[in-house]
């Protein structure tokens, strides 16, 4: 109903064509792809392609699809042609007469792809890995021109973090199958990592992550292996191990934790520092003396 | 948008995977006299170690040659008896001399992962080279157990 209260004023006909105002007529009685079908004729092949009113008509005629008659599915071109069509009328609407109104449609597109970019995360599609993150910069595009001087780097640190779990949660389904999910995971973390580098979360997450991909690729060993297979699945996992041990430093060192203690004990376990091992573990040994009968200890 | 619940740290011992892995490839790539390819191929682990879970539960069904392997724990008298390969895990370094000195010149390849413990009389011996498990060989001393070592095991040995 947006657009019923907002072109309320506006006489079509006057401003625009026949065939904008039978499209706006239509629009009115709920008939969006006939009027769809009109207001694409105007703007295509009359002087309207020029009109503000046309198109800030058709932004609202195929948000109204959208809506109403896609059920605001993810997959919807309709929401596409509506964002088109109101930054075109935003253009060419010098005098800002359809302005605020139109900067109101433009959030509603800019929130419906943060929703989706949410329920992907959620929901996550193995086979379109990276809708999420696709609608959440849809969204972040909008923002920016809504709010230029908008800073987003708390919104994308909490962004990159749910993709990330959501990339690894798949990858753990099958580590062997979704491999690309893992790199996927870490690229993720990464973004947020660039933003703060002292991020805890991302820095042991992204710690724990190489560091487990490295055991999975060791669990697939099996009678079938052979000795040269064996020695490069064993470097590979070598790698990962050695990957994950900055991350691990990095997060003790921003917060010394049982779990980082107990990070960096595995991770020097697996590439035999048997010294360093004995350092964490005492280390740790320390910090849960410290913790012991404190539930409420903050490095737990 | 709320970051979920942190990772766990997988607690695979990655060690007694590999470990088992490369003990049934050594079987598989090393030749024992005739007269020991008959019965049961017995692994023996000498020491508490996951290493002995892994060869159970992943080799303990599967042959080499036309004998199927057999893996015994063997106690704290370190009786070998009949035995084609034993392991003798780190805690138990003690104890290499006396069973090497049991087993003489049986056809026996024995596995450690001491420093040194080629040199006492071990045929392989698991060692660290850059962060990954590796292995050492001692090609006279497999001779003298009537062992003959596959070329291809002999190229992937480290060499100092």
């Amino acid at each position: 109903m947006l657009f019923l209260t907002m072109l309320a004023g506006t006489v079509f006909g006057q401003n625009s064509g026949k065939l904008t105002y039978d499209s706006y007529e239509l629009y009115r009685n709920g008939e969006y792809k006939k009027a769809a079908e009109l207001i694409d004729r105007a703007i295509a092949e009359t002087e309207d392609s020029i009109s503000v009113e046309s198109w800030y008509l058709r932004a609202g005629i195929y948000w109204g699809i959208f809506n109403k008659i896609d059920l605001k599915s993810e997959l919807s071109d309709a929401r596409v042609v509506s964002l088109i069509s109101v930054l075109e009328a935003v253009e060419l609407d010098l005098d800002q007469i359809y302005y605020q109104q139109s900067l109101v449609l433009l959030e509603k597109i800019s929130t419906s792809y943060y929703n989706d970019a949410v329920s992907a995360t959620i929901n996550f599609n193995i086979d379109n890995p990276k809708f999420a993150e696709n609608s959440y910069l849809e969204y972040k595009r909008i923002q920016k021109i809504l709010y230029p001087d908008k800073n987003f780097d708390e919104m994308d640190v909490s962004f990159y973090k749910a993709e990330a779990t959501s990339f690894a949660k798949a990858y753990q389904v099958d580590p062997s199958k979704n491999k690309d999910l893992f790199y996927l995971t870490i690229e993720a973390l990464g973004k947020v990592l660039k933003i703060d580098s002292n991020d805890y979360g991302a820095n042991y997450n992204t710690a724990i992550y190489y560091y487990n991909e490295g055991v999975y690729q060791i669990e697939t060993i099996d009678t079938q292996t052979d000795i040269t297979e064996l020695i490069i699945i064993q470097k590979y996992s070598s790698d990962r191990f050695q990957e994950a041990m900055p991350y691990m430093l990095k997060a003790n060192e921003i917060r010394t934790r049982e779990e980082t203690l107990r990070g960096l004990v595995g991770i020097y376990n697996v590439i035999y520092d048997e010294e360093k091992v004995e350092y964490y573990r005492a280390e740790l040994e320390k910090l849960k003396e410290v913790n012991f009968g404190n539930e409420n200890a903050p490095d737990k | 948008m709320a970051f979920q619940t942190e990772p766990k740290m997988k607690d695979t011992d990655t060690n007694a995977i590999l470990k088992a892995s490369y003990i049934y490839n050594f079987a598989k790539m090393i030749d024992w006299p005739e007269a020991e390819k008959s019965g049961n191929f017995i692994i023996g682990v000498y020491g508490n170690s996951n290493v002995y879970k892994e060869l159970i539960k992943k080799y303990a069904s599967k042959n080499i040659g036309n004998q199927q392997i057999e893996v015994k724990k063997l106690s704290d008298t370190p009786s070998v008896g009949k035995i084609h390969l034993l392991y003798i895990t780190k805690e138990k370094k003690g104890d290499i001399p006396v069973i090497l000195k049991s087993i003489k010149k049986k056809p026996v390849l024995v596995v450690t992962e001491n420093s040194g413990s080629l040199d006492e009389g071990s045929i392989i011996n698991f060692i660290i080279v850059d962060a990954n498990l590796n292995f050492e060989l001692n090609v006279e001393q497999a001779d003298k157990h009537d062992l003959i070592v596959g070329s291809r095991l002999k190229d992937l040995a480290y060499k100092k």
